[in-house]
C-alpha cells in the first residue's frame, strides 16, 4: 500500500538530497504569521488582564483599608472582621480595631 | 558531509554549542533564585513569574527578527555599508535553515547561544525593578533589549564584520559591554522613570535597607549564574578554525567571537582569577556582606570579560578588583545622590563594571588586531599589517554606545511610553499589600500574618501620604510616581 499524500519527506533513501525535514516546507511564512499573531495577542491579553486585576485589587484594598491588606501580605484571602478581631485578640492587641469596621 | 573528518568537525561544532546552551540555562535558574531571594515574601511569586515570562517572549521574537538583525545590521546600516539582506537570508524566520534541515547543522545552535545571551540581558533588567514592576510592561522591555537593542549592539561590536570593530577597533570578547553595560544602562533608564519602592527613602532622603527575604537563596542563585557563565564564555568562542591568514598556510586554534586566536585554556585561567579578584574585593569593600561578596564575584568577571581572551590571569585578577570597587562605590553614591532604587544592584554590577571593563581593555590591549579587515581604509587605527587595531578611544566610545546609546536611551524612552499608558508599575495600594496578595496564596503559609519592621514603616508611609486607611478616605494615586515625581 502506498500513500498519495506527503506533508514533506516520504523517504530517507537519499539523505544528501533532503533539505528541510519539517512538514509543509514552503508554507513556513504561514506559520511565521501565526506566530506573530500569537506573540502580539499575548501582549494584548496580558495588558488587559493585568490592568483589570490591578484595578480590582486597588479598589478592594482602598475599600477594606491598606492596614488590613498589608497585614495579610502574601495571602490569598483578606480576613473577615471576625477573623481580624480574633487575630488581634490572639496577638494581645484587642483595642486595635480593624479598619473600616465601624 | 561525505567524509569522516568533515563530519567529525561539523558535528563537534554542533555539539560544542549545544552543550554551552545547556550550561547557560543555569544562568536563568540563577537569576530566578537571585531575584526571588531578594524579593520580600509578599512579592516572590510575581517576581518569579515576571522573570520566567521573558523566556517565551524573547525566544519567539528572537526567532522572528532578533537573529536576522545580527547579520543584517553589521554595517549600521549606513555606517560602513548598507543593510545586508542577502547575507542574512539564512536567518529570516521563514528560511529553510531556521528549522531541522539536513543541509545545515549550525544555525539552530548559534541561534540558541545568542538567544541565551538575549535572555541574560533581559534578566539583568528584570532584577533591578522587582517588587513594583508590572509583568506586561517588563515583558515589552525584555523584547526591546533581548530581540532588538542588544542584538544590534552585537551586530555592531560583537561580529568580526561589525562597523564598531572595523572602524573603531572595538574589542569586547566576553561581552562586558555587549551584554552587561547595555543591560545596566537600560536598567538605569527604566529605574529613573519607575521610581523607588514605597518607603525605600526616609523623608530626609536617607536610603533604607529593605532586606532580602532569603539571602541564602539569593547567593545560591548567584553561584548558579557563575556556573552558567562558564557556558557563556565557551559559547563566545569558535572552537576550532584555521587562524593563519597566509594563503595556503594552516594553524588551527580556538578563536574569540571576532575570529582572532585565543585558547580555551587561557580563558579558563582568566575566568577563575577574575572571579577570585571580584570575590576578594566584594568581601573587603562591603565588610563581609554576603550579597555584595557574591555580587563582587560576578562584577569581577564582568569587569575583566572584555579582554579575558588575552589578559594574563593576574591582569584579570587586578582589573576585577578595580572594577568591583568602582561598581560598589558608584552604586551607593548614585542611590544616595539620585534616590535610585536598584533592588539587586544590577546597574552597578553589570552597567558600571561592564563600562569600566570595556575602557580597561582599550588600554590594556592597545594595538592588538581587532579583526581581519573587510575593506582597507575603514579603521581609525591599524596594526602594521593594516588590520583594525584595539585602542582606548574606540573602546571608550564603544562603552558610551553600549551603556548610553543602546542601553539607557531606549530603556528611558520605552519606560516613559509604558508609564504614560499605566503599564509600567502597579498601583500604590497593590505594591504595599504585595504583588502576590490579590490572587496567589502565601508562598510561606506558616509565616502568614507576620509583619516585618520595614512593612510597618511602609504601611505608615502609605497611610500618611496617600490616605487609604479605609474606604472613606481619598483614593490612592494609581502609581507612586504621580506622588513622588
Amino acid at each position: 500500500m502506498t500513500f498519495a499524500v506527503s506533508t514533506g519527506v516520504d523517504s530517507f533513501s537519499n539523505p544528501g538530497e533532503i533539505g528541510p525535514l519539517y512538514p509543509f516546507p514552503g508554507a513556513d511564512w504561514l506559520f511565521v504569521l501565526l506566530a506573530v499573531a500569537v506573540w502580539i495577542g499575548w501582549h494584548i491579553l496580558q495588558i488587559r488582564g493585568e490592568s483589570r486585576e490591578n484595578r480590582e485589587a486597588t479598589e478592594m484594598y482602598e475599600s477594606i483599608g491598606i492596614d488590613r491588606a498589608m497585614y495579610h501580605g502574601g495571602s490569598a484571602l483578606i480576613a473577615t472582621d471576625a477573623e481580624w478581631e480574633e487575630e488581634l485578640r490572639r496577638r494581645g492587641d484587642p483595642a486595635r480595631r480593624p479598619p473600616n469596621s465601624g | 558531509m561525505e567524509d569522516q573528518l568533515e563530519a567529525l568537525t561539523t558535528i563537534f561544532s554542533e555539539f560544542y554549542y549545544w552543550v554551552t546552551i545547556a550550561i547557560m540555562f543555569l544562568i536563568h535558574a540563577g537569576f530566578m533564585l537571585y531575584e526571588a531571594g531578594v524579593a520580600r515574601r509578599k512579592n516572590v511569586q510575581h517576581t518569579v513569574l515576571k522573570n520566567v515570562l521573558l523566556i517565551p517572549a524573547v525566544t519567539i521574537t528572537f526567532f522572528l527578527f532578533g537573529w536576522w538583525i545580527y547579520t543584517a545590521f553589521t554595517n549600521g546600516p549606513g555606517l560602513s555599508g548598507g543593510l545586508r539582506l542577502e547575507e542574512a537570508e539564512f536567518a529570516r524566520p521563514w528560511a529553510d535553515e531556521m528549522g531541522p534541515n539536513m543541509g545545515d547543522r549550525i544555525n539552530g545552535v548559534f541561534w540558541a547561544a545568542f538567544l541565551l545571551f538575549a535572555w541574560t540581558a533581559a534578566s539583568i533588567v528584570s532584577g533591578s525593578i522587582i517588587e513594583r514592576a508590572r509583568i506586561a510592561g517588563f515583558v515589552i522591555l525584555a523584547v526591546l533589549i533581548g530581540s532588538v537593542t542588544w542584538i544590534i549592539d552585537a551586530a555592531w561590536g560583537w561580529h568580526p564584520e561589525g562597523w564598531m570593530v572595523q572602524i573603531m577597533g572595538y574589542h569586547d570578547a566576553y561581552a562586558s559591554g555587549v551584554i552587561h553595560a547595555i543591560a545596566g544602562g537600560m536598567a538605569l533608564g527604566v529605574l529613573i522613570v519607575m521610581g523607588p519602592r514605597i518607603g525605600k527613602f526616609a523623608p530626609d532622603g536617607t536610603p533604607r535597607n529593605i532586606r532580602p527575604h532569603n539571602i541564602w537563596m539569593t547567593v545560591i542563585g548567584i553561584f548558579l549564574i557563575y556556573t552558567g557563565f562558564w557556558g557563556f564564555y565557551v559559547a563566545c568562542n569558535v572552537p576550532i578554525i584555521n587562524v593563519n591568514p597566509a594563503e595556503g598556510e594552516t594553524f588551527f586554534s580556538a578563536t574569540n567571537i571576532y575570529l582572532m586566536p585565543t585558547t580555551l585554556s587561557g580563558i579558563t585561567f582568566n575566568f577563575l582569577t577574575s572571579l577570585s579578584g571580584g570575590l576578594f574585593a566584594g568581601y573587603l569593600i562591603s565588610r563581609g556582606d554576603l550579597f555584595w561578596t557574591f555580587s563582587g564575584g560576578l562584577a569581577g568577571i564582568i569587569a575583566a570579560s572584555a579582554g579575558n581572551d588575552l589578559y594574563h590571569p593576574m591582569q584579570a585578577f587586578l582589573i576585577a578588583i578595580v572594577g568591583v570597587v568602582i561598581a560598589y562605590k558608584l552604586h551607593f553614591y548614585v542611590e544616595r545622590r539620585f534616590k535610585l532604587d536598584d533592588v539587586v544592584g544590577a546597574v552597578a554590577v553589570h552597567g558600571y563594571a561592564g563600562f569600566f571593563g570595556i575602557v580597561a581593555a582599550g588600554f590594556m590591549l592597545w594595538g592588538y588586531p581587532a579583526a581581519a579587515p573587510t575593506e582597507e581604509g575603514l579603521a581609525w587605527f591599524t596594526t602594521p599589517d593594516g588590520w583594525p587595531a584595539v585602542n582606548p578611544l574606540g573602546n571608550l566610545l564603544g562603552a558610551v554606545i553600549m551603556f548610553g546609546v543602546l542601553g539607557f536611551l531606549p530603556g528611558y524612552g520605552m519606560a516613559k511610553l509604558l508609564h504614560r499608558f499605566g503599564w509600567l508599575r502597579v498601583s500604590y495600594a497593590v505594591e504595599a499589600a504585595g504583588l502576590d496578595t490579590h490572587d496567589s496564596a502565601d508562598v510561606y503559609p506558616y509565616l502568614q500574618h507576620r509583619e516585618t519592621d520595614f512593612e510597618s514603616i511602609e504601611r505608615a508611609e502609605v497611610m500618611a501620604h496617600v490616605g487609604i486607611t479605609n474606604g472613606h478616605e481619598r483614593p490612592a494615586p494609581r502609581t507612586p510616581n504621580e506622588e513622588t515625581r
